[in-house]
Order: structure tokens, then C-alpha cells, then sequence
């Protein structure tokens, strides 16, 4: 095994045993927590892949924004110490099929594509990236951040709801 | 009227003044130096394990097939690799190439394709790092490439690692020095020399504690919490440039990675805040969160004009792209990016939770907030995290906005010429780094805490609106302005602000320093505070009174520190600068005391021991003990002292047992508090005091260190009260050479003024004279019989009629008596003091071994 594919695994380690932690901790917190170790594992493939600026970002993004969102989320709930309401289980029957078909989807997804395969260079592609966005992949840029501003306004639509009827 | 003409016209001569002055100034900077000739650090030499890559403008290459670059001028062909259809990197295998100026070109197979002045391709060589310089060394030893570049990754990054902690205490030190002065204060003085190693002592101190855990904290969470918050602060040196070659590597999203590994703090603070299972801890974290995510934006779009005006990620580019002198830096390059300076560096003390954002710390009203729980090791990482991170800050403002490491004069083709230049680029950006952590601090001890409210109020009205003005201006700037306007309104900007500003507040920094006197005074009337008027009105307040107060505490800054805390440091000794009623340690002056025992009767908690023996008809202290180490200093042994006495300088009596003004107890050991007045084996006789009389006392405070000095000398081992010691002591104090020689020549006087005195008359006179002179000098007095005499009286008339032959029978005298006898009857017959004292210690010594 080289250094790069002993990498790989460790790197794949960490994000199943995390991702396990987010499923079966009892304690929604330690499921956030243990969502961190996924999301920093993820990361760590992009970077291991060659893609810098995925990489990074996602640590960004995902743990610097949504984690801390979701942290949040959860601080705020109330009795998230009582494991009881904190991490409901439906059952294994109840959660057991649609998890096999959705494993079995990914699998066959993994199976049948036909991944290229070239060598992963850790070469810059920023500037590359901000090119695609800026010529070829436009239309699905601007779109997105159409999509973020309908988010941005619509939550202080609901906050604002929120705080006026509260004085009233 | 004559004075509102006389108002408008003064105003509108500033006006005019002001006006002319910064016309002057601007065409001036116009003929600043053209910049663009070192705008570029990129380097022109190539080590072994760098890269070169070569980027076409057009898809040319065959991704796989084998692929040469040659660079022609040196006639050098390297093995490359093309990674896509229009990127090929090249890396370098051999020591050193000098590229500076040369085509390049890519063969792939029979084709061929060679860099012109106009295309197809970019040749970009990777800055060189420590990253690159592991690569090469890695590539010279034998065996596997892989681990000797493990290795020497590891090195490097022990070679990084390895100061931080050293950089966060010396800023810890500094930090509480400065703010020592700016309160008139020294700081720490005391570890170290002039107390610079301060810091270890406080690191060894934490390192002893025990680590505690609360029982109902999440031990797991609670543990792990303090290293991810280290891990987070640790990776951003990763991307630091220290100077050319010192960098871990200069990764081409140097930016984005800076922004996204501290985003691992905010997780372990909001971990800390949540496992402690405290309120104040979990508040402290809550807080810290909302607190950075909030100013997570604006610090991101003031970096974002940076990254726009650079067109480039990585922290190396950004450096290259200024130059050494101040108007060459990002600061004064236009409007936009000296805003966008402030927003980010003021965004980026709120993420550290630095004053006056350290409401997550919050000691007023949270305790310590997020680290409240936390003890020993794992508190010390918060604060290694902090102070660290006030670096950090330091480091990122230098190399974003400040010219990072570049020197003036310097360019890239000198950089290369001479290396040690490199050592220069390190002091450069350390000093400037030094520079901002001065101002982190100096803020520190400016404003005050803001509520949770207005903080917020500041980030989401102001900052945020503020980063996204700059981030478009910045864009159309770039886009649109004509090379020499930008270059006249970037001057225009270093002369304003970067000239004017430090004008300004030097004139204000030197009234405050020199005329304090004048502005007490001058505050007797108040001038109207501003009232700020509208958004921009409330941004030129708030600009305007920071700068002021920030005058103020830099004046304050250079004044001397006005203390009694440090005696060494002061010219009045700090005893005689203590007020008259000071109550310090309490001394007896054990020549005036009369062993009435009051002291001991009355005081509240037993710290004064005294024993008194009767010996004859004196009584004799044989212990006046005082345990300092329990006194509560009520003064009450003072108080019921009936025996005043007069010590010099004192305006009023004092007493025979007082307060002194020592304070100075400090210890190693707590016996080492008890004062005892009395020597082992000295006993002291009481005094005879006479109504109304006020007896003469030494200076106060002269027994007190006396009696600490003996205490701290040999308490412990010299006052073992046995009875044989303290006999033997006795004698060998009495027959001691030069204190029997002593009391010889002291007698001898005596003897001859008797014998004066009664030489006119007979014999039983001259007797008689002697008998006194033996009963006052030599004998207890106390009229016990043991001598066989009925009085000491009769046996002294025995001795000096001839009638009596011992002279070792005065029993409490004991061999003191016995000497002074001998001493006596020797002299009496006429024998020289040094033959008496001869006799004198034989014949003790015969009678009492």
C-alpha cells in the first residue's frame, strides 16, 4: 500500500466512522458534533483529489456556516440533554428499507458509472473555477444566488413576522 | 456681528489653508516613484522539488502522452506532465535554474510549441516554500521518497509549531506591560529580567494544576474541546509569509484557507461553552459563535478587495503585488482597500474576541465565559489560542494591507542575488507584525466593552453594508480607473491619511502628554459633546473620538508609572511613605519593659507568649514570643502597654510594645513569623519603670527587622529551650576572651572611681565603697541565702573585709556572678584587667563546667 492510498483509506475512515456517529449517537448533539469529523473528512478528499478550492471551501461552508448553524439550532432546543426526545428512533423496521434502497441505489451508481480516471495533480484551479462561473456556467450561477437571496429575504420575512407579534 | 464676520472668515481661511495644503500634497504624490517596476516578487530561479507551471491559452496538449520542457536559454530539458488539455507542469530535478528571462518550450511527441512575447502560454513558477524545500531534500536521499518528505514536513512544521507558545507568553508579558504603563503602572517585573520571563512561570504554574473535570460536564466533548480550538489557530501558519522563503507553503487558496481552518475555533468554543454544563460557560460560547459568524462576513468581503485588486489567492501573490515603501502598499492604494483595512482588521478582533468584543469572555458579567470550567493544561490552550491569535491578526493585516514582508529598494532579482536579504524580509514583517499586536493591545486598553446590541448593531448596519461598497468599488476601480488617476488618487490617500493622520494625532498625543494639567483644567468647561447626526454623522463621531481616547491612553503610555506597589522602584523608602497610623509588624522594646504581662493578658487571640521567672528579687523574662503569622494587628497589646516611651521622629509617645511599619513578611516558612524579643540564652531583666516618666525608645521599626532577621535566620534550629543548652550557652558567653577582657576594663574603671571617691577616708570605707560596687555590679540581689550570708549584702561586706574566700556561691548569678566576683577582688588588689580577666575565666570555669 503507498503513502497516497493509505491516505485515501484513513481519510475514507474518518468520514464513515463519523458518519456513523451522526446516525446512531443517542445525543443529537454528539450527532452534530460527529457531523464536524464528516464534513472535515469530505474536505480532506477533495484536498487529497487535487481540488484546492473544494476543499477549502467545504471547510468553510460546511463547518464554519452550517455546522455552527445547526450547533445553534440545537442549543436552542430545549431538553436536548434527555436522549429520549433528542434522538428518536422510528425502529428498524421503519427505517430499515428505505435505507437499503438508498444503499443499493449508491452502490449501483458506484458500480455503473464510468469514473474517469486521470492523475490527480494538486494543481491551482481557482482561477480556473471562477472562469467557468463567470463564462460557461452563468446562467446556473446567477441562479443559485437568486435562489440565496429568496432564502436571505424570506427569512427575515419570517423573523420580522416573529418580532412584530411579539410587541403586539 | 463683528464677531460672526470675524468666525466665518477664520473658518473660511482654514478652509482655504486646508484646501491649498492638500492641493500641494497631491500633485506632490503624483511625482511619487512609478511602483509597477517591483510590483512583482515572483521568483526568477528554480530549486530542486519546485514547479513550473505552464498554462496555454488554448487546449494544446494530449493529457498522458509524454511530455519535455526545455527552457531554451539555459538549454535545459525537463521531464513534465500534462495534467489537462492546456496545463502542463514541469518539475524541477536538478539544483538550480536561472530562468529570468528565456522562452519556453512543450514537446509532446513531434510537436512542439514555444512561449513568445504574445502566447500561447503563461509560465508560472510556484513561490518557493518550506513545503518545496522538504520536496527537494526529500528527492536527494535514498529509499522512499515519501518518508524523508514526511520527515521533512515534520521538521518544518516543528520548526513553526515550536514558537508559538514562546510568541503567545512574550505577548502575553508585553500586553501586560502595556497595560501596566497605560495605567501608570510597571506590569510584571518581577520573574525574569525586568519580568520578560513572566510568562514561564505562569506556564509552569498552569501545567501543576490539576486537571479538573466537573462531574457533570461531558468529559469527552470537554477534552477534546481545547485542542481542536489549538488545531484550528495552529494551521493558519500554514499560509503565513514571514518572508520569501519562509513559508510552510504557499498554497494558491492561501486566503480561503485562512478563513476556513479558524472556523474550527468557532466549533470548539461553542464544544467548551456546551460540555462545561455551566451557564456562564454555555453563554460565553453562544456568544462567541453568534459573535463570529456575525463578522465572519464582513472580514470576508474587506478580504475579498483584497483578493479582487490581486486577482489572486495566494498570500505570496499578494505580497508581491506591493512593494517595499508605504504607497506602495494595499492600504493606500485606493479608497476602497483603506476601508475595507479598518472593517476587516476591526471584524477580525471581533473574532478573536478581543476588547472591545470580549463579551464571550465578558469577566463582569459571565465569569470567564466559554473557559469558565476549564483548569491547568487545558485552560491554558484557550488563552495560547488567544494571544496566538492577536499574531495571527497582526500577521494577515501585514501581508494583506501593509506590504508584508518586502523591503524598500529590494526586488525579486535582488532577492535572489543576495539571500541574506531574505533575513530582512523576516524583520520587516515581524516588526510590522509587532507593530499591529501594539495597536491589537494598545485598543485593549482604549474602549470599552460594547453591549451585545450595539456590537451587532455595528456588523449587520455598518460593516456589512461598508465591505460590500468596497468589494464593487473595488471591482469597478480595477475595471475602469486610468492607471494615473488611480495612481494620484492612491497618493492622495498615503498623504491624507498615512502623512496628515499620524500629524494629527502626534500633535494630539503630545498635548496630552505635556499639557495634562492644562486639559484638567480645560475639562472645567466642557466643550458640548457632538451630538452625531445621521449614518455618516455617527461613523465621523465614532472615527474621531477613537482616535482621541486612543491619544489619550498612548500619552498616558509615556508617562511615568506612579506606584507604591515595588519598593525597589521608589525613591521614598516606602516605610517613611506610609501613613502615621500604619499598623505593621509589632516590636517590643525590651529595654523599658517592665514584663507587667498586660500585652499577653489582653490580646484577643493569644499571639503573645511571656514567661517570667523570678530570680532573686528581679524578675527575669526568659521568652517574649510574638506569632506574627497569627496577629490580626487590633492593637490592642498597644493599647494596654502602661509604659510610654519616645522614639525619635516620632511626633507623639509610643509605647513600650507598638506598631512598626514593616510589612515585608514574606516567607518560606511559617514559624519563621514568631518574634521572639528574647535571645535563647540572654534573659532579660524587667524594668523599673517611675511614674510620669516617658523613657527614650529607638527608632521604630530598628527591633522589628532585628528580631525578623534573627526570625528568619534560626528560628527553627538556635531556640531549642533545654536547660543545659541554655547553661552552657551562659558559660561560654561569660568566659568568652574578649567579653571577660570587657567587663575587666569596665570594672576597672569602676574600681578606681570607688577607691577615689573613699581614699580620704579609712579603711572600712574603702571596704564598704568596694561592697556596694560588688552587690550592684556582680550579684543577683536577691537575698536568697544560698551563699550562707543572710543578705547579698553581708556576703559582698564578707568579700571586701576578707572574711569570705569563695566567690562562686551567688547561685542565681550564676557564672556571670562568679566571673564578675573574681574580675572584682583581682582588680581590687591591684592586678592589671588583663590579668584579672585571666584569673577570672580560670577560676569560672573551675567552678562552673
Amino acid at each position: 500500500m503507498t503513502p497516497s492510498v493509505f491516505f485515501f483509506y484513513l481519510l475514507a475512515a474518518v468520514v464513515v466512522v463519523s458518519a456513523a456517529g451522526v446516525a446512531l449517537a443517542r445525543n443529537i448533539l454528539y450527532s452534530a458534533f460527529a457531523l464536524m469529523g464528516t464534513l472535515a473528512g469530505v474536505a480532506g478528499l477533495y484536498l487529497y483529489m487535487g481540488a484546492d478550492f473544494l476543499g477549502v471551501a467545504q471547510l468553510i461552508i460546511y463547518i464554519g456556516g452550517i455546522l455552527v448553524l445547526i450547533l445553534f439550532a440545537v442549543l436552542l432546543t430545549n431538553r436536548i440533554g434527555e436522549v429520549r426526545i433528542s434522538n428518536a428512533s422510528a425502529g428498524i423496521l421503519a427505517g430499515a428499507p428505505p435505507a437499503i434502497a438508498l444503499m443499493a441505489l449508491c452502490v449501483r451508481v458506484a458500480v455503473r458509472t464510468p469514473w474517469p480516471t486521470t492523475e490527480a495533480v494538486p494543481a491551482p484551479v481557482t482561477a480556473r473555477l471562477g472562469e467557468a462561473f463567470l463564462q460557461e456556467l452563468l446562467l446556473p450561477f446567477e441562479l443559485l444566488s437568486l435562489v440565496l437571496l429568496m432564502a436571505l429575504v424570506g427569512a427575515m420575512v419570517i423573523a420580522r413576522r416573529a418580532a412584530k407579534d411579539k410587541r403586539a | 456681528m463683528s464677531a460672526l464676520r470675524a468666525g466665518a472668515m477664520s473658518a473660511l481661511r482654514a478652509g482655504a489653508m486646508k484646501w491649498s495644503i492638500a492641493l500641494v500634497l497631491v500633485a506632490g504624490c503624483a511625482a511619487l516613484p512609478e511602483p509597477a517596476a517591483i510590483r512583482d516578487a515572483r521568483p526568477t530561479r528554480l530549486q530542486r522539488g519546485e514547479r513550473m507551471l505552464i498554462e496555454a491559452s488554448s487546449p494544446l496538449f494530449t493529457v498522458g502522452a509524454p511530455t519535455t520542457v526545455s527552457i531554451d536559454a539555459l538549454g535545459v530539458t525537463l521531464p513534465a506532465r500534462a495534467i489537462a488539455a492546456d496545463r502542463v507542469v514541469a518539475e524541477i530535478m536538478s539544483d538550480r535554474h536561472e530562468v529570468g528571462a528565456s522562452t519556453v518550450t512543450v514537446s509532446q511527441g513531434d510537436k512542439g510549441w514555444t512561449s513568445d512575447a504574445h502566447g500561447p502560454f503563461d509560465v508560472e513558477l510556484c513561490a518557493p516554500s518550506l513545503h518545496h524545500l522538504a520536496n527537494g531534500w526529500a528527492a536527494r536521499w535514498p529509499g522512499p521518497a515519501w518518508l524523508w518528505w514526511a520527515l521533512a514536513l515534520l521538521g518544518a512544521a516543528a520548526l513553526v509549531a515550536a514558537p508559538l507558545p514562546v510568541v503567545a507568553g512574550l505577548i502575553v508579558v508585553w500586553e501586560r506591560k502595556i497595560s501596566g504603563y497605560m495605567g501608570s503602572r510597571f506590569g510584571p517585573n518581577r520573574v525574569g529580567p525586568n519580568g520578560w520571563l513572566q510568562w514561564l512561570a505562569d506556564g509552569l504554574k498552569l501545567l501543576m494544576k490539576e486537571d479538573l473535570i466537573p462531574t457533570d460536564a461531558d468529559a469527552r466533548l470537554f477534552r477534546a474541546a481545547p485542542y481542536l480550538a489549538f488545531l484550528g489557530m495552529f494551521l493558519t501558519f500554514i499560509v503565513l509569509p514571514f518572508s520569501r522563503y519562509a513559508i510552510v507553503a504557499d498554497l494558491d487558496v492561501g486566503l480561503l484557507f485562512l478563513l476556513s481552518v479558524t472556523s474550527l475555533v468557532v466549533v470548539s468554543i461553542i464544544m467548551g461553552g456546551w460540555s462545561s454544563n455551566s451557564k456562564w460557560a454555555l453563554l460565553g460560547g453562544m456568544r462567541s459563535a453568534a459573535q463570529i459568524v456575525s463578522y465572519e462576513l464582513p472580514a470576508s468581503v474587506a478580504l475579498l478587495t483584497i483578493a479582487t485588486l490581486t486577482g489572486s489567492l495566494s498570500t505570496q501573490r499578494i505580497v508581491g503585488a506591493q512593494g517595499g515603501w508605504p504607497w506602495q502598499w494595499n492600504l493606500f492604494h485606493d479608497p476602497f482597500t483603506f476601508v475595507a483595512f479598518f472593517i476587516w482588521f476591526v471584524s477580525a478582533l471581533a473574532e478573536g474576541n478581543r476588547t472591545p468584543f470580549d463579551l464571550p469572555e465578558a469577566e463582569s458579567e459571565l465569569v470567564s465565559g466559554y473557559n469558565t470550567e476549564y483548569s491547568g493544561f487545558r485552560f491554558s490552550l484557550f488563552p495560547l489560542v488567544e494571544w496566538v491569535n492577536i499574531a495571527v491578526i497582526a500577521a494577515v493585516g501585514t501581508l494583506l494591507f501593509l506590504g508584508g514582508w518586502r523591503i524598500p529598494f529590494v526586488d525579486a532579482a535582488m532577492l535572489d542575488a543576495h539571500p541574506w536579504l531574505d533575513a530582512c524580509g523576516f524583520a520587516v514583517f515581524v516588526a510590522k507584525d509587532l507593530a499591529l499586536v501594539f495597536v491589537v493591545i494598545w485598543i485593549r486598553w482604549t474602549l470599552p466593552r460594547f453591549r451585545v446590541d450595539q456590537m451587532m448593531n455595528l456588523c449587520w448596519k455598518y460593516f456589512i453594508p461598508f465591505s460590500f461598497v468596497c468589494f464593487v468599488g473595488e471591482l469597478l476601480w480595477v475595471w475602469l480607473m486610468p492607471a494615473l488617476a488611480g495612481r494620484i488618487a492612491g497618493g492622495a490617500i498615503f498623504v491624507i491619511f498615512g502623512v496628515g493622520f499620524p500629524a494629527w494625532f502626534f500633535s494630539r498625543l503630545r498635548d496630552n502628554a505635556r499639557r495634562y494639567h492644562d486639559l484638567v483644567q480645560r475639562r472645567a468647561r466642557p466643550r458640548q459633546p457632538v451630538k452625531p447626526r445621521g449614518y455618516f454623522g455617527k461613523i465621523a463621531v465614532a472615527a474621531r473620538t477613537t482616535a482621541e481616547g486612543m491619544a489619550v491612553t498612548l500619552a498616558q503610555y509615556f508617562r511615568r508609572p506612579t506606584t507604591v506597589q515595588y519598593p525597589d522602584r521608589t525613591r521614598v523608602p516606602v516605610v517613611d511613605s506610609l501613613p502615621e497610623r500604619y499598623r505593621g509588624f509589632l516590636e517590643v522594646d525590651m529595654d523599658i519593659c517592665t514584663a507587667c504581662k498586660a500585652c499577653e493578658r489582653d490580646c484577643p487571640i493569644n499571639v503573645i507568649a511571656i514567661d517570667v521567672e523570678k530570680r532573686g528579687t528581679e524578675r527575669v523574662m526568659t521568652r517574649f514570643d510574638i506569632d506574627m503569622g497569627k496577629c490580626m494587628y487590633c492593637g490592642i497589646c498597644v493599647e494596654s502597654c502602661p509604659i510610654p516611651a519616645q522614639a525619635p521622629g516620632d511626633v507623639e509617645p509610643t509605647k513600650c510594645i507598638r506598631m512598626t511599619r514593616e510589612f515585608e513578611g514574606a516567607t518560606s516558612e511559617f514559624s519563621t513569623l514568631t518574634f521572639r524579643f528574647v535571645k535563647p540564652d540572654d534573659p532579660v531583666v524587667a524594668y523599673k519603670a517611675t511614674r510620669g516618666e516617658v523613657p527614650p525608645t529607638p527608632k521604630r521599626g530598628i527591633i522589628a527587622r532585628d528580631v525578623k532577621r534573627r526570625a528568619q535566620s534560626g528560628n527553627g534550629i538556635a531556640f531549642r529551650w533545654s536547660a543545659a543548652q541554655q547553661a552552657g550557652g551562659v558559660l561560654a558567653e561569660v568566659t568568652r576572651n574578649d567579653s571577660v577582657l570587657a567587663r575587666a576594663e569596665e570594672l576597672a574603671t569602676k574600681v578606681a572611681v570607688a577607691r577615689n571617691e573613699a581614699s580620704a577616708s579609712s579603711e572600712a570605707a574603702r571596704n564598704a565603697a568596694i561592697a556596694t560596687l560588688i552587690v550592684d555590679e556582680a550579684l543577683a540581689k536577691t537575698d536568697c541565702e544560698k551563699c550562707g550570708w543572710p543578705t547579698c549584702r553581708a556576703y559582698a561586706d564578707a568579700i571586701a573585709g576578707g572574711a569570705e574566700h569563695q566567690l562562686h556561691k551567688c547561685e542565681p548569678g550564676g557564672a556571670r556572678a562568679t566571673r564578675d566576683l573574681n574580675l572584682l577582688v583581682q582588680l581590687r588588689s591591684g592586678k592589671t584587667p588583663a590579668e584579672a580577666a585571666a584569673h577570672a575565666t580560670a577560676a569560672t570555669l573551675r567552678h562552673h563546667r
